[in-house]
C-alpha cells in the first residue's frame, strides 16, 4: 500500500466516531477522540497469542511448531531492548506502561495524562526492535517460572484450565497462555525471533489510540515511526479437533475450603459476525437458564446446593466456543444434575420471553458502559478489529437479536450431551 | 472536563457529596455506614449489607430484584464491607446508565435511588425479621466464605500478616469473622444490627458520575435527613485514621500451606507524619515497573515476578509483597532490605525521584476519567481527615524534596516478615 487512507466508523444513535486508517506501513491504526477526557490510552497489539503454536510465512518451506508459552515469553523480552528496559524510557514521560498476552492477540498499552507523543514513539520504537540473547532469556526463565508457579496456586484458575484440557484433546487453547515450567525451558533466541518475523509483521498487528490527543501529531509519529513491511503471508494451523470433548470428568485435590466445579458445553466454533452474535445469543441464555432470576438459582439457592449465584462465561474465540457454569459447592455432582435437568426442562417447556427482553435491556446496557473510559474503549476497538468487526457491533448485534433466536439456540447448544466437568477439592 | 465537587453535612453523622462531570454516561448512589471496629461485630454488618442489597420487601427474593436490575438496563446494586483504619466501612450501592442513553429516553435514575432506598429502609422482613429463608441462605454463604477464604494463597498470606501486624487492634478481626461466629449467626441479631447501623452509624453519601439524575439525589438527601434528623447521632466523625504502634521488636513468623510457591510479606510501620512523601518513598521503593524492587528483586535477580510495596490507608503502615521460589526467600527479603537502605541512604538520582513524581501526578490525573476512581479518591481523602482536590495533591507532589523522601524512608520502621511456604514435601529445594 503506498498512500495512508481512512474510513469514518460512527455509531448513529450516539454520533461516537471513531477514524480507522490503512496506514501505508501496512498498520491498521483507529483514533477514537474522546471529548472532557484528560487520559490517554495507545494500545499495540498483534493478532498472535498463545494457541499461535504451528504457523508458515513465506519464508518457510513448511509449518513450524514452537514451544507452549512462547507467546507470552516474547512479550516478557520486548521490554528489554540493546540499552536499556523499556520501562525506564517510559518512567521519562509518566506514563503507565503493560502489556498482556491472551489466548489470541498480544497488547503492549501505556496511559498518560502528560507527554503522549513521547510515550507513543516509545511504544512504537520497541516494539518493532527485538532484542533476544541466550543470556537474557535465560534471564527471564526465573520471573516467569514465578508467573507459572504463583497461578498454579490459584484453583479458581486450575479448574478453568482442567476443563478446558477435559473439553479440547488438541487444540492449544488448552494449555494456559504462559505454557509450563517445562516447556520454557524448551524456549532460545532463535526462535522467538522466528515468532517475532512471524507475527509481528505490521500487517499482522493494529494499533488503537483513545482519550485526548492531537490526531495530527499521532500520524506524524506514526509515519516517522513505523518501518514499513511486507507481508509475509501468514499462515496459522490448528490441530483437527474432535467434535467430541476429550474427556467427560477431571477432577484434582487441592485443599479448597468448598470445591469448586465447573461445567463446559462444547460447541462447534464460529467466526467473524455469526461468533459475534452466536456469543451474545449464549450470554443471555445462559443468564435465562442459570443466573439470578433463574428458577434453578433458586431451587440451588433454597436448597443450599449453592453459596451463591452460578457464574457463566461464553469462552470462544478462534476455532473454539463453549459456554461454561462455574461454582462453589459440598455437592458438586448433585448441582451438575440439577443444572442438566434445567436445560431439559426449558427445552420441553419453552423459554420466558419477559426475561428475554429484561436480559436484552441488561446487555445493553453493558455496551453502553464499554465505551466510557479511554482503555476499555481502546481495548474494545482492538478486541472486534482482529475478529473482522468494528467496535460498535457489540451494541448492533443485541439490537437484532430476537427470542426466537435465543430459543433456536438452546438446540443448537445443548443439543449434544457434549460437556465435560472440572472439579477441584 | 467540567469536574465538580461540592460536600455537604446536612445534619449530624451525615456527609453528602457530589462528584460530577458530565462527560460520564453513568449515575451512581453510594451509601456508607461507618462504624468503630470495636463497637460492632463487623460479622454482622457484613452479612446484612449483603443480605439488603438482595432483596427489599417490594422486590422480596433474588429472582425479583434480578429482574427490576435488569429491567434498569442491568443497572448495578451490591454491597460492600472492608475496613479502613480501626472502622468498618459497609454500605450499598447503585449504579446505571444516565437517563440519555436509555432506548427512550427511559427515566431509570430516580427508579434506581427508589431501589437503593428500598434495601436500606424497607428490608424484605417476615414478621419483625429478615426473610427466614434468605438470612439462611446468607448464613450457610458466611460459612462457605470463611471456610474458603485461603484459597487464594497470596490473598491468604496478606490477610494472615496483617493479623499479625495489627494484633491487639480492631483491625486485626476479619470483616467475615470467625467460622464458629458464622455457626451462631442469629436472625434476631441481626435485625439489631440492622437497627443499630441506621441508628448509630456515620453515613456518607456520595453521588458519583454526570450529574444529570438531580431528582434521584432529591429523593436519597431528604430520606436519608429525615433519618438524622430524628436519630440523634452525637459527635463527628473527622478521620479514620488509626495509626498502628510499631512492636518493640520486629516479629519473624513463618506457616505452611499447600502450594507451589512462597508468599513473602513484609509490613513496616511509619513513623512520618508526611504522607505524600510517604506515598512518594513508597512508589520509589515498589510502586511503578521501574521502582528499586521490580528493577532489583525482580529484574536484576529473577527472583520473583512481582515485588511490590503498598501504603495501608489509615494505619500507618507500608507492605511490601513478593511471591518467590521455595528456598528463595532470604535472598528475596535482604535485596528488599537492601534496597529500602539504599532510600534511606539518599542512594537514588534526580531523575528517580522526579519520574516517580511524574508517575504518581499521571495516576492521579487519570483519577478524573473514571467515575468510580473519583469516589474512591474523595473518601480516601475524607478517610484521611484531609478533603483536598486532586490539583491540590498535585502540588503537594510536586513540592515534596529528596530530603523529605530520605526522612520518610528512614521512618518505616520493621515491624514484620511474613513467610508462608509450602508444606515440607512440596515445592522446589533451594535453586
Amino acid at each position: 500500500m503506498s498512500e495512508t487512507t481512512f474510513e469514518i466508523i460512527k455509531n448513529e444513535r450516539t454520533g461516537f466516531e471513531i477514524k480507522k486508517l490503512h496506514h501505508r506501513s501496512g498498520l491498521t491504526i483507529f483514533l477514537a477522540p474522546m471529548k472532557g477526557f484528560v487520559q490517554t490510552t495507545a494500545i499495540f497489539s498483534t493478532n498472535y497469542g498463545s494457541i499461535d503454536n504451528c504457523f508458515k510465512t513465506t519464508e518457510d518451506e513448511d509449518f513450524v511448531n514452537v514451544p507452549d508459552g512462547i507467546a507470552h515469553y516474547l512479550e516478557h523480552k520486548l521490554f528489554e531492548n540493546e540499552d536499556c528496559n523499556v520501562f525506564e524510557l517510559y518512567a521519562n514521560t509518566g506514563a503507565d506502561a503493560n502489556a498482556m498476552t491472551g489466548f489470541e492477540n498480544t497488547d503492549y498499552l501505556f496511559s498518560c495524562t502528560e507527554n503522549f507523543n513521547e510515550s507513543l514513539k516509545i511504544l512504537l520504537d520497541f516494539v518493532q526492535k527485538p532484542y533476544f540473547t541466550q543470556e537474557n532469556v535465560d534471564k527471564e526463565r526465573g520471573i516467569i517460572g514465578q508467573e507459572i508457579s504463583m497461578t498454579e496456586d490459584l484453583p479458581k484458575r486450575r479448574v478453568f484450565f482442567n476443563l478446558l484440557g477435559a473439553m479440547y484433546k488438541n487444540h492449544p487453547v488448552r494449555i494456559d497462555i504462559a505454557g509450563t515450567q517445562d516447556s520454557i525451558e524448551k524456549i532460545t533466541p532463535e526462535l522467538l525471533y522466528k515468532c517475532y518475523g512471524a507475527f509481528y509483521n505490521l500487517h499482522n498487528m493494529a494499533l488503537a489510540v483513545a482519550g485526548s490527543f492531537d490526531e495530527d501529531e499521532v500520524l506524524r509519529i506514526c509515519d516517522e515511526h513505523l518501518l514499513p513491511c511486507k507481508d509475509m503471508h501468514l499462515e496459522v494451523r490448528y490441530p483437527d479437533e474432535p467434535v467430541n470433548v476429550a474427556s467427560k470428568h477431571a477432577e484434582e485435590v487441592f485443599g479448597v475450603g468448598v470445591p469448586l466445579f465447573s461445567l463446559g458445553f462444547k460447541c462447534k466454533p464460529y467466526s467473524g459476525e455469526e461468533l459475534l452474535k452466536k456469543e451474545i445469543e449464549a450470554s443471555i441464555l445462559m443468564s435465562m437458564l442459570f443466573g439470578k432470576m433463574s428458577p434453578l438459582n433458586k431451587l440451588l439457592n433454597d436448597n443450599g446446593l449453592v453459596n451463591d449465584e452460578l457464574s457463566t462465561e461464553v469462552f470462544d474465540g478462534k476455532g473454539f466456543f463453549s459456554l461454561v457454569i462455574s461454582g462453589e459447592s459440598e455437592q458438586p455432582q448433585m448441582v451438575l444434575d440439577e443444572i442438566l435437568k434445567a436445560i431439559e426442562n426449558a427445552k420441553s417447556s419453552g423459554l420466558d420471553r419477559e426475561e428475554f427482553d429484561l436480559l436484552k435491556k441488561s446487555e445493553y446496557g453493558a455496551a453502553v458502559r464499554e465505551l466510557n473510559h479511554p482503555e476499555s474503549c481502546a481495548a474494545n476497538i482492538l478486541a472486534y478489529h482482529f475478529h473482522n468487526l468494528d467496535a460498535f457491533a457489540s451494541e448492533r448485534c443485541i439490537a437484532a437479536v430476537t427470542f426466537e433466536d435465543i430459543t433456536a439456540a438452546l438446540d443448537e447448544f445443548f443439543g449434544q450431551d457434549n460437556y465435560a466437568v472440572s472439579i477441584i477439592r | 472536563m467540567s469536574f465538580k465537587f461540592k460536600e455537604e453535612r446536612p445534619n449530624n453523622g451525615l456527609a453528602i457529596n457530589y462528584i460530577e462531570d458530565d462527560k460520564f454516561n453513568t449515575e451512581a448512589i453510594i451509601i456508607r455506614f461507618i462504624t468503630p471496629l470495636d463497637e460492632v461485630m463487623p460479622q454482622q454488618y457484613t452479612a446484612v449489607v449483603s443480605m439488603l442489597a438482595e432483596s427489599s420487601a417490594a422486590f422480596p427474593d433474588k429472582a425479583l430484584m434480578a429482574k427490576q436490575t435488569a429491567a434498569l438496563y442491568g443497572a448495578s446494586l451490591g454491597s460492600f464491607s472492608y475496613k479502613m483504619g480501626d472502622h468498618l466501612v459497609a454500605g450499598l450501592s447503585v449504579s446505571c446508565i444516565d437517563d440519555r442513553c436509555t432506548i427512550d429516553g427511559e427515566c431509570i435514575t430516580e427508579k434506581c435511588a427508589d431501589l437503593i432506598l428500598g434495601c436500606i429502609f424497607e428490608p424484605n422482613f417476615q414478621d419483625g425479621m429478615f426473610d427466614q429463608s434468605c438470612f439462611e441462605s446468607k448464613k450457610r454463604e458466611m460459612i462457605d466464605r470463611i471456610k474458603s477464604s485461603a484459597d487464594n494463597r497470596h490473598a491468604h498470606a496478606i490477610k494472615r500478616a496483617r493479623e499479625i501486624a495489627f494484633e491487639g487492634e480492631p483491625a486485626a478481626e476479619d470483616k467475615l469473622g470467625t467460622l464458629e461466629g458464622a455457626q451462631r449467626l442469629k436472625n434476631s441479631e441481626l435485625v439489631k444490627a440492622w437497627r443499630k447501623m441506621l441508628d448509630e452509624a456515620f453515613i456518607s453519601i456520595s453521588f458519583c458520575g454526570g450529574g444529570r439524575n438531580k431528582s434521584a439525589q432529591r429523593m436519597v438527601i431528604d430520606r436519608f435527613n429525615e433519618l438524622c434528623g430524628k436519630r440523634g447521632f452525637s459527635g463527628e466523625l473527622s478521620s479514620l485514621n488509626a495509626p498502628s504502634p510499631c512492636k518493640s521488636s520486629p516479629l519473624e513468623v513463618t506457616e505452611s500451606i499447600s502450594q507451589a510457591q512462597s508468599k513473602l510479606i513484609i509490613v513496616y510501620k511509619i513513623c512520618g507524619e508526611n504522607q505524600t512523601a510517604d506515598s512518594l518513598a513508597c512508589v520509589m521503593l515498589g510502586g511503578s515497573a521501574f521502582s528499586k524492587l521490580f528493577v532489583n528483586v525482580r529484574e536484576k535477580l529473577s527472583l520473583c515476578y512481582y515485588c511490590q510495596s503498598a501504603i495501608v490507608d489509615c494505619k500507618g503502615a507500608m507492605m511490601v509483597d513478593s511471591g518467590v521460589a521455595p528456598g528463595n526467600e532470604q535472598r528475596a527479603r535482604d535485596e528488599i532490605f537492601a534496597q529500602l537502605d539504599e532510600l534511606r541512604k539518599g542512594h537514588f538520582t534526580d531523575d528517580e525521584l522526579v519520574n516517580a513524581k511524574k508517575y504518581m501526578k499521571s495516576s492521579l490525573r487519570a483519577t478524573y476519567d473514571a467515575a468510580e476512581d473519583l469516589n474512591s479518591w474523595y473518601f480516601s481523602r475524607f478517610a484521611k481527615g484531609n478533603v483536598i482536590s486532586i490539583d491540590e495533591q498535585l502540588k503537594m507532589i510536586d513540592a515534596i524534596t529528596r530530603d523529605e523522601v530520605i526522612k520518610s524512608a528512614e521512618g518505616f520502621k520493621l515491624d514484620l516478615v511474613y513467610i508462608l511456604k509450602p508444606q515440607e514435601d512440596e515445592g522446589a529445594t533451594d535453586e
